[in-house]
C-alpha cells in the first residue's frame, strides 16, 4: 500500500497535469460522445476493430521506442484467449506497483499525447476497479476472478454501455493527439485540482493496479470475438481480483466515479510495461480512420467539438435556444404592438389637435391695427386642460380678447371651457363691454358650471380711442409693456364666475397713446415655479418687457418655461401688439360696482385709498354709495385717474337692467 | 391633533405640507395648514374640510398661518367648501402672509371668506363675537 501511494505521488507536476488532462478528455468523450460518432466509428472499423481503442492506448504508455513493436506484438497476442481470468488477475498484483513507477516515469518522458492515450485506456479499467473497491470494500475475493460465466451475469445494458465507451475511447485516442495545448492545460489544471481533493479515492483506487494489465490484455483477446463479449471480458478483467465481488453481484456501472478515475491515473500507467508485451492491433483502425479523408476530418472535428460538450451544457444550450426563440417572438410582438400604439397615438393626437383647435383657435396675425398672437402650453403635470382663449374682431374695428381658466382639469373641464368661451363671446358680440358681458353672463354661466368656477378676463381694444378696456373675474389683470404691473388697483377685485358672489363688478380702462404689448394670460403662467417660488406677476412683466420688441405669445411662454423649474398648471397667453409712439400706457378709469353687502367690507376702503383719495373723501364716497345702493340696489363708483387728482363719480347706472335684458335675450335665444 | 395630510418634500423639493385638524369645542374645528397649498396638497384639504362638515362642526376655522403659497386649485377647494357650508355654519380663515393675502385679493375671493390675521380672531368670528373684517 505504501508503495502504491508512493507510486501515486511520483509523477512530476507536468506529468500529472498531462495525465489529468487526458483523463478528463476521456471522461468527456466517453460520457458524452453522441451516438453519431459511435456509428461513424463502427462504419469505419470492422467488428474486430471495435475494441481497438483499448488496445491502442497501450503503446502510449510504453517508452517511445517500443511503440511500434508493441503494436505488432499485440496483433499476434490477440489470438490467445487471454485468460483474463484467474491467472492473469493473480499475476498482476506483483507487477503492479513496480510498473506503476516505471510507467509514470516513462510516460512523462514519452510526451503528453502518449501519456494521454495510455492513461485513458488504463484509467477506464482502473476506474471501474476503483469504483468497485471503494464502494464494496477492497476485500476482493480472488476466487471471484472474472470469467465468461460471471461476465454473463452482467446486464446486457451494462455491456452495451461499455461497448459504447470503448468506441468512444478509440475515438478519443485518435483525436486526443489533436487536442490543443490550451485545452489540455486547462484540463490538466482542473484534473490536478480534483485529484488533490480526493486523496481517499486515490488510495481506494490504488488497489486497482493489479487489474490494469489484465484490462489491457482483454481487448486484445476479445478483438476477434463479438463485441458484447469483449466488453464483458474487459470489464471483468479490469476488475481483477477486486472486481470479483462486483462480478458476483452482477452490478453494472458504466461510468467510474471521478475520484476513482483520478486516483487510477498514476496506477494506470503501470499498465504500460505489461501492456507492451501485448500485441497491438489498433494500427488497422488508425489506417481506416485516416483513409476516410479530409471530409471525415471535418466530421471528426465537429463530432469532437460536440463530443466534449457535457450533457449539462447541452441542456443549457437547449434552454438558451428556447429563450432566444422566446425573446425573438416577444420582441416581434412588442414591435408590432409599438407600431400599433404609435398609430393610435398619432390618431389620438390628431383628435386632441382638433379639440384643441376648437378651444384654442388659430388667430389671424392681425386684427385691424392690432397684431395678435396666442399660445398654449399644457402643464408638465396632470393638470392639463381648462385654459381657453379667443381673439376676435367686433364692430367699429374693436378687437376683443377672452382668456380664461376653468377650475378642474382634463376631461371634465373641456365642456366648461367651450361653454364659457362661446357664451362670453356671444355677449361681447352682442355689443356689451367687458364688465357688462361678465356681469350679465356670470349668473347664467354659474348655473351651468355645476359647482365648478372659472376665472376669466375680457378685454376690448378700441383703436380709435386707443383704449384698452378690461374686466377680470378672479383673474390676473393684463400686463402692458411700459406700465407698472402694480398700476391697476387690485383691491375689490371681482370674484370668479361660479363663486356664488356677484362678479363683473370691476373694469379698468387703460389709455394706450403709444406702442405697447398687452398680455392677457392664465394664472398657470404666474404659478410656474422658480426655485420653489412662484414665477409671479413681476417676473412675468420683466420677461415681457425683455422681449417686447419681438414678443409673441409663444416666445413669452417659451421664455417662462425656460426660466421655470416646474409648471404645475397649463399656461395660455394672448398678446396684442399695438403700434404707436413712445408714450407709455396709463390707467384712465377704474370702475367698481358695489352692492349693500360689499359696502360693508373693509376692502372698499382699501380700494378708494389705493386710488389716492383722502380719508374724508373715502368716507363721503362710501356714504354716497350706500345711499345709492339702498335706493337702486347697487352703486357704480367710477374713478378717473388720468389727470392728477382722482375724480370720483357715484352713479346708479349699473348693469342690473342690462342683466335683466341679457337674461331675457338668452331666454329668447333658447326659445 | 390628527394629521390628515402629510406630504413631505416632493420631487421638486417643495416645502413639506401638513394639515392638522383639531377640535376646540364640541362644535368648533380648526384645520391648520402648513407649507404650500397647491395642486398636490389641495385634495388633502378638500378631504379634511369634507370630514369636518360630515362630522357636523358648526364653527370652522381654516388656519393658513403656516401657508406661504396658495394656488388656484386650493382656492377652488376653499370656494367649494364655503359654498357647501350649511347656512348656519360659520367659517373663517386665519392668514396674515402678505403673498397669500395678495392672492386672495387678486382673485377677488377676499369677498368670499372672512379673512382675519390670527387664529384667535378667527375663533371670535366663528363664534359670532365679531363681524366681518373685510
Amino acid at each position: 500500500m505504501a508503495r502504491r501511494s508512493f507510486g501515486l505521488r511520483i509523477p512530476g507536476p507536468s506529468a500529472s497535469l498531462a495525465l489529468a488532462l487526458s483523463i478528463l478528455c476521456a471522461l468527456f468523450l466517453s460520457g458524452t460522445l453522441p451516438s453519431a460518432s459511435a456509428t461513424h466509428a463502427s462504419k469505419k472499423s470492422s467488428p474486430e476493430a471495435a475494441p481497438a481503442p483499448a488496445l491502442t492506448s497501450t503503446p502510449a504508455a510504453e517508452p517511445p521506442a517500443a511503440t511500434k513493436p508493441a503494436v505488432k506484438h499485440r496483433a499476434q497476442g490477440r489470438g490467445p484467449n487471454a485468460a483474463a481470468g484467474p491467472g492473469g488477475g493473480g499475476a498482476a498484483p506483483a507487477t503492479g506497483p513496480e510498473a506503476s513507477r516505471t510507467g509514470t516515469t516513462q510516460s512523462s518522458k514519452s510526451g503528453a499525447t502518449r501519456t494521454h492515450v495510455a492513461e485513458k485506456r488504463a484509467k477506464r479499467a482502473e476506474e471501474k476497479a476503483a469504483q468497485k473497491t471503494s464502494s464494496e470494500g477492497a476485500a476482493g475475493s480472488p476466487g471471484g476472478v472474472a470469467n465468461p460465466q460471471t461476465q454473463a451475469g452482467k446486464s446486457k445494458h451494462e455491456r452495451e454501455r461499455e461497448r459504447e465507451q470503448k468506441r468512444r475511447e478509440r475515438k478519443a485516442e485518435k483525436e486526443g493527439s489533436k487536442e490543443t495545448k490550451k485545452e489540455r492545460e486547462a484540463r490538466e489544471a482542473r484534473e490536478s485540482e480534483e485529484a488533490a481533493r480526493q486523496p481517499t479515492g486515490a488510495i481506494a483506487a490504488s488497489a486497482a493496479p493489479v487489474t490494469t494489465p489484465v484490462a489491457t490484455s482483454t481487448p486484445a483477446q476479445t478483438a476477434t470475438s463479438p463485441l458484447p463479449k469483449i466488453v464483458g471480458e474487459s470489464s471483468t478483467g479490469a476488475g481483477g481480483p477486486h472486481r470479483a465481488a462486483h462480478s458476483h453481484k452482477g452490478e453494472g456501472r458504466a461510468l467510474p466515479a471521478a475520484a476513482g478515475a483520478l486516483a487510477a491515473v498514476p496506477v494506470a500507467s503501470t499498465v504500460s510495461p505489461a501492456a507492451q508485451k501485448k500485441p497491438h492491433r489498433p494500427a488497422a483502425s488508425h489506417t481506416t480512420a485516416k483513409a476516410s479523408g479530409p471530409g471525415s476530418q471535418i466530421v471528426k472535428t465537429v463530432t469532437r467539438i460536440i463530443g466534449v460538450v457535457p450533457p449539462l451544457l447541452w441542456l443549457l444550450v437547449g434552454a438558451l435556444g428556447v429563450l432566444a426563440l422566446a425573446f425573438a417572438v416577444s420582441s416581434r410582438l412588442s414591435a408590432r404592438r409599438a407600431r400599433l400604439l404609435a398609430r393610435q397615438r398619432q390618431e389620438l393626437l390628431e383628435d386632441v389637435g382638433l379639440m384643441q383647435a376648437a378651444l384654442l383657435p388659430e388667430l389671424p396675425e392681425r386684427l385691424g391695427p392690432v397684431g395678435t398672437t396666442a399660445a398654449y402650453r399644457p402643464a408638465s403635470g396632470p393638470a392639463a386642460g381648462g385654459d381657453f382663449y379667443d381673439v376676435f374682431g367686433l364692430q367699429d374695428g374693436l378687437v376683443a380678447v377672452i382668456v380664461g381658466d376653468v377650475s378642474g382639469h382634463g376631461r371634465e373641464a373641456l365642456p366648461h371651457t367651450t361653454l364659457l368661451r362661446f357664451t362670453l363671446r356671444a355677449y361681447m358680440e352682442a355689443g356689451l363691454g367687458p364688465r357688462e358681458s361678465l356681469r350679465a353672463a356670470a349668473p347664467v354661466l354659474e348655473r351651468q358650471l355645476g359647482g365648478s368656477f372659472a376665472t376669466v378676463v375680457l378685454a376690448v381694444y378700441n383703436p380709435r380711442e386707443r383704449t384698452l378696456t378690461y374686466s377680470c373675474a378672479g383673474h390676473p389683470h393684463p400686463l402692458l409693456t411700459g406700465m407698472s404691473p402694480d398700476a391697476p388697483i387690485t383691491a375689490c377685485s371681482a370674484p370668479p364666475i361660479g363663486a356664488d358672489r356677484t362678479t363683473g363688478t370691476r373694469q379698468t380702462v387703460v389709455s394706450v397713446p403709444g406702442a405697447t404689448v398687452a398680455c392677457l394670460y392664465t394664472d398657470g403662467v404666474i404659478e410656474a415655479r422658480v426655485e420653489d417660488e412662484l414665477f409671479g406677476i413681476e417676473r412675468l412683466s420683466g420677461s415681457l418687457d425683455a422681449i417686447a420688441e419681438t414678443a409673441t405669445a409663444a416666445s413669452l411662454l417659451d421664455r417662462v418655461s425656460g426660466e421655470a423649474d416646474r409648471r404645475p398648471d397649463d399656461m395660455a397667453a394672448c398678446l396684442l401688439r399695438i403700434e404707436g409712439g413712445s408714450e407709455a400706457p396709463v390707467i384712465r378709469t377704474e370702475e367698481l360696482e358695489l352692492d349693500h353687502a360689499e359696502l360693508g367690507r373693509r376692502r372698499v376702503h382699501r380700494f378708494l385709498a389705493a386710488a389716492g383719495l383722502e380719508e374724508t373723501e373715502i368716507e363721503r364716497t362710501i356714504e354716497l354709495a350706500r345711499e345709492t345702493a339702498a335706493a337702486r340696489g347697487s352703486a357704480l363708483l367710477k374713478l378717473r385717474l388720468e389727470e392728477g387728482t382722482p375724480q370720483i363719480t357715484v352713479t346708479h347706472d349699473n348693469v342690473a337692467p342690462l342683466r335683466a335684458r341679457a337674461i331675457a335675450r338668452t331666454q329668447e335665444v333658447a326659445l | 391633533m390628527q394629521a390628515v395630510g402629510d406630504n413631505k418634500k416632493d420631487s421638486s423639493g417643495a416645502i413639506a405640507f401638513v394639515i392638522g385638524q383639531h377640535e376646540l369645542a364640541h362644535d368648533t374645528s380648526v384645520i391648520s395648514v402648513e407649507g404650500d397649498l397647491d395642486l398636490a396638497s389641495a385634495p388633502d384639504l378638500k378631504w379634511a374640510l369634507g370630514d369636518l362638515q360630515a362630522a357636523g362642526a358648526r364653527h370652522v376655522v381654516v388656519d393658513l398661518s403656516g401657508v406661504t403659497f396658495i394656488d388656484s386649485t386650493a382656492l377652488g377647494v376653499l370656494v367649494g367648501a364655503q359654498r357647501a357650508l350649511d347656512p348656519g355654519i360659520r367659517m373663517a380663515v386665519a392668514c396674515r402672509d402678505e403673498n397669500v393675502l395678495r392672492i386672495f385679493e387678486l382673485t377677488g375671493l377676499d369677498c368670499m371668506f372672512e379673512i382675519v390675521p390670527t387664529l384667535e380672531q378667527a375663533l371670535e368670528f366663528v363664534h359670532g363675537s365679531t363681524t366681518a373684517a373685510n
